[in-house]
């Protein structure tokens, strides 16, 4: 039963670009959203990751409705059923896989697609596999856009989807390739492959409203990419100078990739790019399904030491700690929207303060607001009698709507 | 004392700490006398070093005991560890550089690395469950103590490779002057043959050698293939006489002494086969064929004679 006139959700500005698109696709509501960087000079309209984003909604959605201005500053997005990979739609029947290529000119990270697709995936139809290759693959963190690194994605945001009863079990992240980003933060040589094979109906309430207890034992992976393999190990090292002082079970992994080619376009040779090394760390709590993970990359234009990389990691995760709360800033928007995206009851989780005064959690908000949910409920926490903890339980209703393709009739 | 005429001396106080600690050095070594084997480290290089700055400005390579000397002329803060891990403190006095080497793995590699199982669980493809990473974590802890089966139990001793070898080489061991305990042992530790330089080596080939028959070699590298035929016989009658006169002896002696090996000859071609299964082909049937004959025992010709079970036909 189609509207003759869809009623559009109409949003500005480029921020928080697929978080709008993801809730336009799991509530089903079209969604138009203008002035995409209509006053910069340079570069107006779609960048060329978000451009890329949307071709890969396309890929893993059947019958959704993209328009794009001719400028690019007007985008609106009418969104058809999750249906992820069906064979013969896009897949080829070999590997049951779409494969979706990233342009040479991408600056974001690949966690900057995973995100989102995860977050659809466990509302699709089918499985979800989608396999990242191309010139544009940064499967290291990113050093001026704040992306995550895959190993971050991997440890610390897909087993906050075990909450939710969705299996993390039958989640697969494989990274066939590493690449941190080229020169002038831009393009890289990675191949990541995930397969998303737990899809529910809906997901489970979350209680996460107790204390986040005490951190129990630090996890981590030191990537080199194109570099000294020594490098891992002083990364390693400076971390733990700082860390093994407050917690005795400190482990990090180390991994040494050598520096991937890429194909140059106009031309057969291959180029080796995305050279760098990094450190992604995850704090592990007594209380079950509290991670909090910092993550730090050198710039791409290098100077910078291992030690100082190691160190500023380690500062990081105690600063990311020391916010508080159930769930750490970079896994709130997930969490949130897969609260959201529940069954029609309301779910508790505890924030720190700091983590839901981001303009980016209230914005989240304010979309899931627009797109028809429930406010959310802001009570403090409760006092103990030592300590004023300054957190914040958000209570969240869900809208009920879940897995269309799920649903028994 | 050739740098004392004019230039820059060492200042004496230096010296003097020095000195004091070279003395200490030769007191303690004059007391504990050092084993022989111990070779005598290295001469401190303060003294010489530090005087050869000041002369040539020559880069120092690394030593850094001469730095900290040089630095702390009165408090002698001990020797700097080996491993800098700070590596932009350049010294601006006299020249020293300071050499980080991070080429050979830290001490801290070890232990800062997870164990393959963790590793296992974090860089796989899999995200990892952490109520399952805990329980990995704690089972290894339980240390199981309370083990069912003694520590030389049969099992495990069979499985001590180290212990197997030990067994299996005594007997060169032994003869080499290992059993200080064994009166035969020891006095083969007197003989020409094991106090010869590389007499270690040689037992070693021996054992070396018995290891590889006991992985699957066929022959013996040591054993001599080829020899006159009469010198292999005077050997082998040598030994046979040898173990004949020590088993004779301890008998006489009443010693008991392990049981013997018997050699035993080839068998007889043509064994007896009245049994199944061990009839050669185209041997008949019962009895055994010598020539033209064929000899049945009784018992086959009573076996022979009964009424068996009805046959087939009447031929």
């Amino acid at each position: 039963m189609a509207d003759s006139k869809p009623q559009f959700v109409r949003l500005t500005g480029h921020r928080a670009f697929t978080q709008r698109l993801v809730l336009a696709t799991l509530s089903g509501k079209p969604i138009h959203i203008s002035k995409i960087r209509s006053t910069s000079p340079t570069n107006p309209g779609l960048a060329p990751h978000e451009v890329s984003f949307l071709r890969l909604l396309e890929a893993v959605t059947n019958g959704s409705v993209i328009d794009v201005s001719y400028s690019g500053t007007t985008l609106a997005y009418q969104p058809g059923l999750i249906t992820g990979t069906v064979p013969g739609a896009g897949t080829s029947l070999s590997n049951d896989l779409i494969e979706h290529t990233i342009p040479a000119n991408n600056t974001r990270g690949i966690t900057y697609f995973l995100l989102p697709l995860a977050l659809l995936a466990p509302f699709s139809k089918a499985h979800m596999n989608v396999r990242f290759s191309g010139p544009g693959v940064i499967t290291s963190s990113t050093h001026s856009t704040g992306d995550l690194s895959i190993d971050t994605f991997r440890t610390a945001i897909l087993p906050l989807y075990g909450l939710f009863g969705i299996p993390p079990a039958r989640i697969e992240l494989r990274v066939l390739s590493r690449s941190c980003p080229g020169p002038g933060g831009r393009g890289g040589g990675g191949v990541v492959e995930l397969r998303f094979a737990s899809q529910v109906r809906l997901p489970k309430t979350l209680h996460l409203n107790r204390k986040p207890g005490r951190i129990r034992r630090i996890r981590g992976v030191a990537y080199c990419t194109g570099v000294s393999a020594s490098h891992n190990n002083r990364m390693i090292t400076s971390a733990r100078g700082v860390l093994n002082q407050l917690v005795s079970d400190v482990h990090v992994a180390a991994q040494y990739d050598p520096a991937p080619l890429v194909q140059e376009k106009g031309s057969t040779m291959k180029k080796k790019i995305g050279i760098g090394f990094g450190l992604s760390l995850v704090a592990e709590s007594s209380a079950e399904g509290v991670i909090y993970a910092a993550d730090v990359v050198a710039p791409p234009e290098g100077g910078v030491v291992p030690e100082d990389i190691g160190t500023r990691c380690a500062y990081q995760l105690l600063e990311i700690i020391a916010q508080g709360g159930c769930v750490s800033a970079a896994a709130a928007p997930t969490v949130m929207t897969l609260m959201a995206m529940g069954s029609e009851d309301v779910g508790r989780v505890r924030l720190g303060r700091e983590v839901l005064g981001r303009e980016e959690t209230i914005g989240l908000a304010r979309d899931l607001k627009a797109f028809g949910a429930a406010s959310w409920g802001i009570r403090d926490a409760d006092k103990e009698e030592d300590e004023a903890t300054g957190e914040l339980i958000v209570s969240v209703k869900g809208t009920g709507v879940g897995n269309v393709g799920r649903k028994v009739a | 004392m050739p740098s004392a005429l004019g230039k820059r001396k060492a200042p004496p106080a230096e010296e003097d700490v020095v000195d004091a600690q070279e003395a200490l050095r030769r007191h303690f070594e004059a007391r504990f006398k050092m084993p022989a084997g111990i070779a005598p480290c290295a001469a401190p290089p303060s003294k010489k070093q530090a005087r050869d700055e000041d002369e040539d400005g020559e880069e120092d390579d690394g030593d850094s005991d001469s730095g900290s000397d040089h630095s702390d002329a009165e408090s002698w803060d001990g020797v700097s560890s080996e491993e800098e891990e700070d590596d932009d403190s350049e010294e601006e006095e006299s020249h020293v550089v300071e050499v980080v080497d991070h080429t050979k793995s830290s001490s801290t590699s070890i232990t800062s690395l997870m164990s393959k199982k963790e590793l296992k669980a974090y860089l796989s493809s899999r995200p990892p469950s952490h109520s399952s990473a805990a329980q990995s974590d704690s089972n290894p802890k339980k240390k199981k103590a309370d083990e069912s089966q003694a520590e030389d139990s049969a099992a495990f001793l069979a499985n001590d490779l180290a212990l197997q070898r030990l067994i299996a080489e005594s007997h060169i061991l032994s003869a080499a002057g290992g059993n200080s305990s064994h009166w035969q042992s020891s006095a083969a530790a007197g003989t020409a043959t094991n106090t010869r330089a590389f007499a270690a080596g040689r037992t070693a080939k021996k054992t070396t050698d018995l290891r590889f028959q006991a992985l699957g070699a066929k022959d013996s590298i040591l054993a001599q293939s080829k020899m006159p035929m009469s010198m292999r016989k005077g050997i082998v009658s040598h030994n046979t006489a040898k173990e004949a006169k020590r088993r004779r002896e301890a008998k006489e002696n009443g010693i008991i002494l392990e049981r013997e090996v018997k050699k035993s000859k080839p068998s007889r071609s043509k064994k007896p086969s009245g049994g199944r299964g061990e009839r050669e082909v185209g041997a008949p049937g019962v009895g055994r064929m010598r020539g033209a004959t064929l000899r049945i025992s009784a018992r086959e010709a009573e076996v022979l004679n009964r009424p068996g079970p009805a046959r087939r036909g009447g031929r």
